[in-house]
């Protein structure tokens, strides 16, 4: 079932973004199956960093269904490939950091007098409405688009020792930002849709030689 | 008598060619560079506007780069780079005017296509870099 393969990452995903979405397909079942439970490991975790009021009745009823999958792959039963952080209700505090260290006003430089002349400016100007798209391929018969349509986007795509990779980027609104990396990966179909006010996409799929998929976050 | 008149003349002629030069600002210029090594490529550049820079290179055969630029207004300034080493490559550059553009795209290996479409008005600037090494890979870039 490869729509239904595509669909269940996409909906979790649009689910967890909030507006972002990103669906992957592998062409081998294997693979499918630990891409799937890779994304429904991220989704969790994602859920859980974003608070429970982000979950709704239909993610339940998918991850109900579709976390079994996440120990079908032997290295995802014996590991997570995922580092974790901060744990949840952890906090710190360092009130005394703000008595080292000189103050803001001994950070700041002199002030000029009024008659002087500005310094000249050594560094390439600021274009905060710039859109930005790069693409790097090295492999074979692989396919990057890139669609952007808006002001302040940015979009990086990166395929370093893949064949066969397709890989669809589309931004529409305003200071957009994804970035997608394959690495050793065959066959990976990627699609991001990002419309006006997505957050940014951090998405990376690493292929082992020992065949298993990695997504870390 | 004759040997006066031709330098006052030449003198007159510089003087009028100078007076010319500080009357109207320079205009705007193109700049085009083509280098070519090996058989059957092709490189065709339109520019049009000012303040445009095009560079083409391409190492192998069969090679296939096309690059048009539209700058309408003073401030468009368009870039385009493309290099090409191999055999079989396919480049397109279209950048429109208006703005800032610039585009480099650098392909490697045999059979790899880049298509890079910029349009940008006055308060939007578009920058794109395709990097492409291996064979039969197909990268395309639009921006608006």
């Amino acid at each position: 079932m490869p729509g239904a393969i595509t669909v269940i990452p996409l909906l979790t995903s649009f689910i967890f973004w909030r507006g972002g979405a990103a669906f992957v397909s592998a062409p081998h079942q294997h693979e499918r199956r630990r891409t799937i439970a890779a994304i429904i490991h991220m989704g969790i975790s994602m859920s859980a960093y974003s608070g429970i009021r982000q979950l709704s009745p239909l993610f339940f009823s998918t991850a109900m269904v579709l976390a079994p999958l996440s120990f079908c792959g032997s290295a995802f039963a014996a590991d997570t490939p995922f580092i974790d952080q901060i744990p949840s209700g952890l906090t710190a505090d360092i009130p005394s950091l703000r008595s080292f260290g000189p103050t803001v006003a001994q950070w700041l430089p002199p002030k000029l007098p009024s008659n002087s002349v500005p310094p000249t400016q050594l560094v390439a100007p600021h274009l905060p409405n710039a859109n930005l798209a790069q693409i790097l391929e090295i492999g074979s018969h692989n396919t990057v688009i890139q669609g952007q349509d808006g002001i302040g986007d940015v979009s990086n795509v990166g395929i370093i020792g893949g064949n066969a990779n397709n890989v669809f980027i589309g931004q529409d609104g305003n200071d957009l930002r994804s970035n997608v990396l394959l690495i050793g990966t065959n066959g990976m179909n990627v699609g991001v849709l990002e419309p006006n006010g997505s957050p940014p996409v951090d998405l990376a799929i690493i292929r082992a030689r020992n065949g298993t998929i990695i997504i870390p976050r | 008598m004759m040997k006066t008149l031709t330098a006052a003349a030449a003198v007159t002629l510089g003087l009028g060619f100078a007076s010319a030069a500080f009357a109207a600002p320079p205009p705007l210029v193109n700049e085009s560079t083509i280098a070519q090594i090996g058989v059957d490529s092709t490189a065709i550049v339109s520019q049009r506007g000012g303040n445009n820079n095009q560079g083409t290179f391409q190492v192998g055969g069969l090679n296939f780069a096309y690059t048009t630029q539209y700058g309408a207004t003073s401030k468009g300034y368009n870039g385009a780079n493309t290099d090409q080493v191999g055999f079989g490559n396919f480049a397109t550059t279209t950048q429109s005017g208006g703005g800032y553009n610039n585009s480099t795209t650098a392909q490697f290996g045999f059979f790899n296509t880049a298509m890079t479409s910029q349009t940008s008005s006055s308060a939007v600037t578009n920058n794109s870099t395709t990097f492409q090494a291996g064979a039969f890979n197909h990268a395309m870039v639009t921006q608006h």
